[in-house]
């Protein structure tokens, strides 16, 4: 009876209450007047009025108002109490949370001026790979899937490649309705979406030309493939990529400057290591 | 004794906020005790949406090529290819995430999103194996930081010296901005503070600071970020009401009006109130997505209004009016349907449910399962529209991650999961995903999915938003698969062997629309096809969920199975399919496309419509078996998990209903 009237957990409570009952006994006996006394300024109306209206689009009425005062004046003496007891202390979330404040504070206090061109275009030399333009592809596909030719892909495979070469409307000698069979002028890296990987890999070993090439493989089955334009990949000029390029190296400094901060902040401490090592 | 029983009291308070949900903003507080105060009237209803502003005309699905012309490429208008994206990522910047000790900002998870490597909150690298087109950040937002004004010299900050003085250090470069920020935190330890800092106006920049990240991403045409936000209500402790609100608009529109807060209220009419302020203020457009009503503990899609009186036809209107879309599925386990409610429907059976409890766990009620699930919610929406004569539920799908460390990656091998601590690690699975007292969801149980597929005519937050209104949507669990319902009521079997978007915008309309008056003698017909990810399980099979009200008032649902895979050894025999089969090695996470069909295309007429009765129709895509990211899990990191922990899934899409309603 005792041991499941210890598993309740109304017990549990009761009991922490009573030793946070014991611990503010000692701990918080003499405050001090000042502790005692909530405030409600001006200051604090104005704040309350202004976050409402930041919402709401009006200032609240004298109702809405009352209740902001008194959730404000309840949040603040709990609020007060706890801190009382050091509850803020060593709880994970507060500890991260005000972590978090000082990471944004750091973050910006990086200079704040435009980054420069010089700036931008060492930043682009350094990673040339993150702004190259990719290759762009026009080409028109049809394909064979081979669940629906168990015994003859071979046969059916040869029977498109006629087909197309013959000029069949791809569209119409597919075995697929929803893939496209004409794709212009869309970006490598976007068709591989489409088409998967596999499929691009292979593309890019394929000449341009008024041919169907293939098969090629992909996840969906066999492709014959007509290629009949191609931008290759190159690197951009600075116009192109000023936008990206100028918001990247923003992002860089607020990273140097949450890290030099830290660096800067973690030397005004000693970090004794008395764990086993 | 006073001073006894408020201690008692914060005892239960500090229990309380010791096992609360990671998923609640850390310091949210219940409402104040304000009178909701009615905010620009009344909502008017879907009806009338559009009249108030003349600049908004969304596109017109029952318009996309009708007009004929030779050449069937030109003047295409209709939506091309769907885009997939993830309407629900939390970042460092939400509360609980950053209190979860996630690093990874809304700037890292946007560009984990387009597909950029970054390195997780655990230190690992990590990479999506798809990009995704468009993404959402919906952070909870708050006050911090106000040195962007102080740094931008702001006019009013400037009249106090202290402030002025730091402004000038941050302009002197890096050393003396060190120092600055050094002053700073140093006046706030002292609470030395200059009083103007706390002013909220100036609270105001984190919200700006989001709106800008996702304008410096936004790139039309290649990869939409929305801005947007959580209202994370968690009524009477628990209950997840929680709602994305997603933005049409840019920043300038954006940055006008601070994000509605559960602050102010638990309720969400009030949210729509708000929303409704909004639109009127700014003349731009919101839309909201609830998600997790399997734990709302039978609230979710309650028959009641949130106070507990009466459905009225005003509430009914507002809900369809500012929530096109639900989401479906997510990390949290799968909202879509219940083995309970749905008996016959053997994919629901232990597919991705988070059951138990509400978001802390309390156990639900008897009942309450039957307002949590969405196929329900549908069914109940038909009976409230035929007894009020407005739907509430009237729901398209979305899909979403809900992670919380930053990453959208939804995909089985490539699972990063919801916080930071359950990234990938080898005991993640026998640990608590949740914990509340002795009620427990274990880190197997965590879902891999989802994500939203939106069928759009462009990849811009227009035209995604758009069609996210529309309802041309559907949510997958994690892969990109194609997806294109239409219905209308001259489908013939030989339309499978044309484009089914040329022919289901020409004969029909497509999912998320209403069929037209059925004409005498004529039942609805479904064109429906799918294409499976290229990366992923052939197709097992499509199937289309009817749910209507019969006559005694009784929600009832049928599925048919409409299409399948290897369709020359798999017959339906008393009215159920031949199972697909499985080629899965658990051991060592593998499979083979083997089985299954890479595309399914068919028309399906309804054997058993009534004119006279209300229903509506999807379609439901099953993947066949592959290995759950468990089975990746236990492979990468030679791991032995329990006999219980699922292993295979069938990966799947829900795509929108498509209504008939008698008359309309």
């Amino acid at each position: 009876m005792l041991s499941r009237l210890w598993r309740e957990p109304l017990v549990h409570f009761l009991a922490i209450g009573l030793l946070l009952f014991l611990v503010f006994k000692v701990v918080g006996s003499d405050r001090s007047a000042d502790d005692s006394e909530i405030v409600v300024s001006e200051g604090v109306v104005a704040n309350l009025v202004q976050q409402f209206s930041g919402v709401w689009q009006r200032p609240p009425t004298q109702t809405e108002l009352q209740g902001l005062i008194d959730n404000w004046i309840r949040e603040e003496v709990l609020y007060r109490e706890g801190m009382e007891l050091g509850l803020d202390r060593d709880d994970p979330v507060i500890r991260r949370r005000v972590r978090q404040k000082v990471d944004v504070i750091a973050e910006e206090s990086r200079p704040s001026q435009a980054p420069t061109d010089v700036e931008l275009v060492a930043w682009l030399q350094k990673h040339p790979d993150r702004y190259a333009r990719p290759a762009m592809l026009s080409f028109e596909q049809a394909m064979v899937d081979p669940t629906r030719h168990p015994d003859d892909l071979e046969k059916a495979t040869i029977q498109l490649q006629r087909r197309l070469e013959r000029g069949a409307d791809p569209q119409d000698v597919s075995d697929s309705r929803l893939l496209p069979t004409r794709i212009a002028n869309q970006p490598e890296d976007l068709v591989a979406r489409d088409f998967g990987e596999e499929f691009i890999i292979a593309l890019r070993r394929l000449p341009t030309g008024a041919a169907w090439q293939g098969p090629v493989r992909s996840g969906f089955g066999l492709h014959f493939v007509k290629i009949t334009h191609r931008i290759p990949g190159r690197a951009p000029t600075l116009e192109e990529v000023r936008a990206d390029l100028a918001r990247d190296v923003e992002q860089d400094r607020r990273e140097r400057s949450a890290n030099a901060f830290y660096e800067e902040a973690r030397s005004n401490y000693e970090v004794r290591i008395e764990a086993g090592q | 004794m006073k001073t006894r029983t408020g201690i008692v009291a914060l005892g239960i308070a500090l229990m309380a906020a010791s096992c609360a949900d990671p998923q609640g903003p850390a310091g949210q507080q219940p409402a104040a005790d304000v009178e909701t105060v009615q905010l620009g009237g009344e909502a008017t209803g879907a009806g009338t949406l559009n009249a108030d502003s003349g600049e908004y005309q969304p596109a017109d699905p029952t318009k996309f090529h009708k007009e004929p012309g030779y050449s069937p490429y030109a003047g295409r208008k209709y939506p091309e290819r769907p885009y997939f994206g993830d309407e629900h990522v939390h970042t460092a910047w939400s509360a609980d995430a950053g209190g979860s000790g996630t690093s990874l900002g809304p700037e890292e998870a946007t560009r984990f999103a387009r597909g950029d490597e970054v390195t997780s909150t655990s230190g690992q690298p990590v990479r999506l194996g798809t990009p995704l087109d468009w993404v959402v950040i919906s952070d909870h937002s708050d006050g911090m930081g106000t040195i962007a004004e102080i740094k931008a010299g702001n006019p009013e900050m400037m009249a106090d010296p202290t402030l002025k003085s730091w402004h000038d250090m941050y302009a002197a470069g890096p050393e003396q901005a060190m120092k600055a920020t050094m002053a700073l935190i140093n006046a706030q330890a002292n609470k030395k503070l200059p009083p103007l800092i706390m002013d909220p106006k100036f609270a105001k920049s984190v919200w700006l600071k989001n709106t800008a990240i996702a304008e410096k991403y936004n790139e039309p045409g290649r990869f939409t970020a929305f801005i947007g936000y959580e209202w994370t209500s968690n009524a009477g402790g628990g209950d997840n009401l929680h709602r994305n609100v997603i933005y049409r608009d840019n920043k300038d529109k954006a940055d006008q009006v601070l994000p509605y807060t559960t602050f102010q209220s638990e309720n969400p009419e009030d949210l729509w109130k708000w929303m409704e302020a909004w639109e009127a203020k700014t003349g731009g457009k919101l839309l909201a997505i609830p998600h997790n009503g399997n734990l709302s503990n039978g609230r979710m899609f309650a028959l009641t209004k949130f106070d507990g009186s009466p459905m009225t036809k005003e509430r009914a209107d507002a809900r369809q009016r500012w929530e096109p879309l639900f989401e479906a599925i997510q990390m949290k386990g799968q909202s879509e349907s219940h083995p309970s409610l749905s008996t016959t429907d053997e994919f629901a059976v232990g597919y991705e449910l988070w059951d138990r409890g509400n978001l802390t766990l309390v156990p639900k009620k008897p009942g309450d399962i039957q307002h949590e699930y969405l196929r329900e919610a549908l069914k109940n929406g038909l009976k409230v529209e035929q007894d009020l004569g407005a739907n509430p539920f009237k729901y398209g799908m979305a899909g979403g991650t809900d992670t919380h460390n930053g990453l959208t990656a939804a995909e089985e091998d490539n699972f990063f999961a919801k916080f930071p601590n359950a990234e990938p690690r080898a005991d993640r699975w026998d640990e608590d995903a949740m914990k509340f007292g002795d009620r427990v969801i274990k880190g197997y149980e965590m879902t891999g999915a989802g994500y939203t597929a939106v069928w759009a005519t462009g990849n811009t937050r227009e035209e995604l938003w758009d069609a996210m209104k529309r309802k041309e949507t559907y949510s997958t669990s994690g892969p990109h698969i194609t997806v294109r319902f239409f219905g209308g009521y001259d489908f013939t079997k030989d339309d499978v062997s044309r484009s089914p978007a040329a022919i289901g915008y020409e004969k029909g309309v497509p999912m998320g629309a209403d069929l037209p008056a059925a004409p005498a003698g004529k039942a609805p017909t479904f064109l429906v096809a799918a294409l499976k990810d290229p990366k992923t399980g052939n197709l097992d099979r499509i199937q289309v969920i009817k749910g209507w009200v019969d006559k005694a008032g009784k929600p009832q649902e049928k599925i048919f199975d409409v299409a399948w895979g290897d369709a020359q050894r798999r017959r339906i025999t008393n009215g159920k399919l031949t199972p697909v089969g499985s080629t899965v090695n658990v051991a060592q996470a593998t499979w083979t496309n083997t089985i299954g069909d890479p595309e399914l295309i068919a028309v399906w007429k309804d054997p058993e419509f009534d004119p006279a009765t209300r229903a509506f129709y999807y379609a439901r895509v099953l993947e066949i078996p592959t290995p759950r990211w468990t089975a990746y899990d236990a492979a990468y990191f030679k791991v032995k998990m329990a006999d219980n922990v699922p292993m295979v899934t069938q990966e799947r899409a829900f795509t929108s209903p498509i209504w008939y309603t008698p008359g309309q």
